[in-house]
């Protein structure tokens, strides 16, 4: 059974400022480069032969940085490839966005907006390097509701030394119907670790990841994958792609993609892009262990007759001593025919794919 | 040959004061090396000798050079290793010559160790030419150090050549003077054969090749030989000299140095030290000084990966073609599986050559603290010898134990003295003597024991006196001592690779500071762990590993999974080099713990 490859990532590597935790693919917003980029962006679109998409996401980077113009080009030309039964997002920033821009939205059929607030803490968004505060993102989703997109989906961070999530409340007044809550990791050359800004200690990140978990559980967010919690029914379709181990394009500097069983991974050259360079590099998917990391990051877990449809073979069977194991220490369970991690098991659950993804070796 | 136009030396230095540089200009003058072939320090072949400004392997070069008077003479450069540890292959390097340069630093004057290279020089009835280097720098003080020369070694200086090795000033003077000054050899050709080995190396399409200074006598390719201390014999099947290039000839005569190859496989049959004779026509004697080499120090040492408890065998007997100091046999540990205790010469000899396994063999090691050997009389009135502390008898059988103790001599600036003389006390040392070199600097002589030198003397040592201060120790005999042992419990069990012998007075303190540091090293894991010091079975420290609350990637990857994937493969190879003991996963840098420095 092969599902056939209906979802597409779109990069836009471009920022008005620079957050200080991000080690993603990106530059400041430049007119021309910006011009050029797009216009090798469907190129590169071009050249996939996509039909029909059932899921569109565009990430950066921030891609709402981009001129009414520019997202007028983007948003027409990917609009033409959506299914019937579409989801189409875009990742925002609170002050980038204007009204402007949200009618292109609504025009050409983005039904799921990602705000990136990270915080309502002034301190940690002084922080972060982050230019707003809660009035734009007030406003950035009243925006949105007056155009009739009511699926936005809100990204946080947490986990930072010397502050703490105690503004939950403010969030519930929003009204979002997803969010995402990201611990702070200070990767390699960015300006929090280039200031050496201090880790959190993991008893703390771990408190206030519990207590987050609890208060959303409380207000009807439900947490179906590590990082990601949202209202009944509103997935990230797009996400769930990724998650499920299936197959997406994406096009852009920096990009993933997984097709026909091969992982890519562009350049993060910018301006090697612009010129209509795109290294890629290559790796086939060791589809099995994949399986594993990626299924298990879900509350639901991996289905045990999807694994048999798929490998062939009987999973706990075939890993049980390490199930086994991890039973006994009370980090994964089986129930409804799917192998599922407990809430401790979510939280070391490195250590249990370590064990499944290489235990046997 | 004309003997009188051959001149043998080495070269005697503190490390930094400039040995290679001399003898990289020295080789380059005489031009056996083209200019554009010079490697800087042509004679250190090791990466980690390179790396780590020491000499450990030594190297022979022949050179010719023309005199101004037009001579040309023969040299024998042979490489001296410039540490402690091989005190003994100096004194058979020197053994091989009739000279040698003491070069001397004129901005820092003379290291402990200089003077211990100088006696055994000495002792060899070497003639001394002080050689004053780096005299192109600002702080450079040539009366000073010449005096230094004078008053703390006794030779006389005034002759001695003022050079830059950098740039090469002076060095020419340093050739005249060898010449000058370093007698011919005295040996002749038609004696029985008499040649010294003072290094060997192993080839593996050619078997060992020995180093030697052929004293009486001469040896040609197809000349059975016989090696004195075991009378073992081969045909020499190729032999020649270094230029530094090997050049193969017919023959080696009395005073030169070169090389010999016989189809030797059993390098345990070649000893530095051993002489080389003719079968049929043998000398009386050996030539004098052979000893073998005897081990101070000793370390557990344990593939990570024990499928290549194989591999480090090997390793090691290859390391021992070229090295016959290292000594190993097979030991077991409950913590760490298959492995070998391996006796060396010193602190650094361990760690060149624990270093040299894991990078020229690739095999990841696991070491244990190294322990000295303790004599430990038991009540039925014998006496074992323990290297190993979890070998240690019942506290019942044992009636006394002795560890070595050694004479540390300390050259350091008057200002450190205060601070120097605490850090010995602190290592339970006796004070012997203090003697004033100059105006500003002394020599500070303690006896400690060994133990305590092996722990963190020396890096106590530079931090107290900035790195000014130099040191240089020998064996000094047993002693007494109320030592104990402690051993470390994870979870429960006991680790005997982490077992030490400990001094009484000290254990508490050393105790709690292993514990503590083993909460740093030791990952947490799934559940608490507590760890503990225990001297009899009694706990006299302990700390509480706290149990693992988050280990996740709770980060926005997007569809970067082969990130993702990469990360938690990091994880695994991570979780790889460590060692289970029981159900707790260890680092291997928790098995030096014991070793780190206690920052008080």
């Amino acid at each position: 059974m092969k599902k056939i490859n209906s979802s597409l990532y779109v990069h836009v590597p471009f920022c008005d400022h620079i957050c200080s935790y991000c080690d993603f693919c990106k530059m400041f917003y430049d007119e021309k480069v910006v011009d050029n980029y797009l216009g090798c962006l469907f190129e590169e679109l071009n050249n996939l032969n996509v039909s029909k998409l059932k899921t569109i996401y565009i990430g950066g980077g921030t891609p709402s940085c981009l001129s009414v113009d520019q997202l007028d080009r983007l948003l027409s030309k990917l609009n033409k490839y959506l299914d019937d039964d579409y989801e189409f997002s875009i990742e925002v920033n609170p002050e980038s966005v204007c009204e402007d821009k949200i009618k292109l939205f609504r025009k050409y059929g983005i039904n799921r907006v990602s705000i990136g607030v990270q915080s309502f803490d002034d301190g940690v968004l002084k922080l972060l390097n982050r230019k707003h505060n809660f009035e734009d993102v007030k406003n950035c989703v009243s925006l949105l509701s007056k155009y009739d997109i009511n699926n936005y989906s809100m990204d946080f961070i947490y986990g930072i030394k010397g502050f703490k999530v105690d503004y939950l409340d403010k969030v519930f007044s929003l009204k979002p119907k997803h969010l995402s809550f990201y611990s702070l990791i200070l990767e390699d050359n960015t300006l929090l670790k280039i200031n050496n800004y201090e880790e959190e200690e993991q008893d703390k990140v771990r408190e206030e990841y519990d207590y987050i978990y609890n208060e959303l559980k409380k207000y009807g967010y439900n947490r179906y994958e590590v990082s990601n919690f949202c209202l009944k029914g509103y997935e990230c379709k797009h996400n769930l792609v990724y998650w499920h181990n299936e197959e997406y394009y994406a096009i852009g500097a920096g990009a993933s993609s997984y097709v026909n069983g091969v992982r890519y991974t562009s350049s993060k050259s910018i301006t090697k892009y612009v010129k209509g360079i795109v290294n890629k590099e290559k790796e086939v998917a060791d589809r099995e262990k994949e399986e594993i990391m990626l299924r298990l990051r879900l509350d639901e877990g991996i289905n045990l007759n999807d694994y048999k449809s798929i490998f062939n073979g009987d999973f706990l069977i075939k890993y049980e001593r390490v199930v086994e194991e991890l039973v006994s220490k009370g980090l994964v369970e089986i129930k409804d025919n799917c192998l599922k991690t407990t809430y401790e098991g979510m939280m070391l659950l490195d250590s249990v794919l370590i064990k499944l993804m290489w235990g046997g070796e | 040959m004309n003997k009188s136009l051959i001149r043998n030396f080495s070269i005697i230095a503190h490390i930094d004061h400039g040995k290679s540089t001399l003898a990289d200009r020295i080789i380059e003058m005489c031009g056996a090396v083209e200019k554009r072939e010079m490697k800087e320090q042509l004679l250190d072949n090791m990466d980690i000798e390179r790396e780590r400004g020491i000499t450990i392997k030594l190297n022979s070069v022949q050179l010719e050079y023309k005199t101004k008077d037009g001579n040309t003479y023969i040299f024998h450069l042979i490489d001296t290793p410039g540490h402690v540890d091989f005190a003994y292959e100096v004194s058979r390097s020197l053994a091989a010559c009739e000279g040698a340069l003491l070069v001397v630093d004129a901005t820092q004057g003379i290291e402990a160790q200089t003077i211990a290279n100088v006696y055994l020089a000495l002792d060899n009835n070497l003639e001394i030419i002080p050689v004053i280097n780096k005299i192109d720098l600002p702080s450079a003080d040539p009366n000073k150090v010449k005096q230094e020369i004078e008053d703390v070694i006794g030779l006389v200086s005034d002759h001695a050549p003022l050079i830059s090795a950098k740039t090469g000033m002076g060095v020419e003077d340093v050739l005249e003077a060898i010449v000058k000054y370093v007698p011919s050899p005295s040996g002749k050709d038609e004696n029985a054969l008499q040649a010294l080995i003072f290094d060997s190396y192993y080839d593996s399409y050619r078997g060992v090749i020995m180093q030697v200074r052929i004293k009486e006598g001469k040896v040609k390719v197809g000349d059975k030989i016989k090696l004195m201390s075991n009378g073992a014999i081969y045909e020499v099947i190729e032999l020649g000299v270094r230029r530094p290039k090997e050049e193969k000839k017919d023959c080696l005569e009395a005073g030169e140095v070169g090389w010999i190859g016989a189809s030797i496989k059993q390098v345990k049959d070649v000893h530095v030290g051993d002489t080389v004779t003719l079968a049929d026509n043998p000398c009386k004697e050996p030539l004098p000084g052979y000893r073998e080499m005897v081990p101070m120090v000793y370390s557990g040492i344990y593939p990570i990966d024990n499928a290549k408890y194989n591999d480090l065998k090997d390793a090691l007997e290859k390391l021992k073609l070229n090295d016959d100091s290292i000594v190993f046999e097979p030991e077991t540990s409950t913590a760490l599986g298959f492995g070998f205790r391996c006796g060396f010469l010193g602190l650094l000899h361990m760690d060149v050559s624990e270093e040299r396994i894991e990078r020229e063999f690739n095999i990841p090691l696991i070491a244990t603290a190294p322990s000295v050997i303790y004599h430990v009389y038991l009540t039925d009135g014998s006496m074992i010898e323990i290297e190993n502390p979890s070998k240690l008898p019942d506290v019942q059988r044992i009636s006394k134990i002795e560890e070595p103790v050694v004479k540390v001599s300390i050259m350091t600036p008057n200002d450190y003295v205060g601070p120097l003389m605490e850090l010995c006390q602190k290592k339970r040392g006796s004070y012997v003597d203090l003697v004033y070199i100059d105006h500003n600097r002394m020599q500070l002589i303690y006896e400690i024991p060994l133990a305590e030198i092996v722990f963190d003397f020396f890096d106590k040592l530079k931090s107290s006196t900035k790195g000014y201060a130099s040191f240089d120790y020998e064996l000094a005999g047993y002693k007494e001592a109320k030592l104990v042992k402690m051993d470390i419990l994870i979870n429960g069990e006991s680790l005997d690779a982490l077992s030490i012998i400990v001094h009484k007075d000290f254990a508490y303190h050393r105790g709690n500071y292993i514990c503590e540091k083993l909460k740093e090293i030791i990952p947490r894991q799934q559940f608490e762990v507590p760890i503990q010091a225990c001297i009899n079975n009694k706990a006299i420290a302990r700390s509480t590993i706290k149990a693992m609350k988050k280990d996740v990637l709770a980060k926005c990857y997007g569809g970067d999974i082969t990130r993702k994937k990469k990360l938690l493969e990091k994880q695994k190879e991570g979780k790889k080099r460590m060692k289970a003991v029981g159900s707790v996963e260890v680092p291997q840098e928790a098995f030096m713990a014991v070793l780190s420095v206690d920052d008080e």
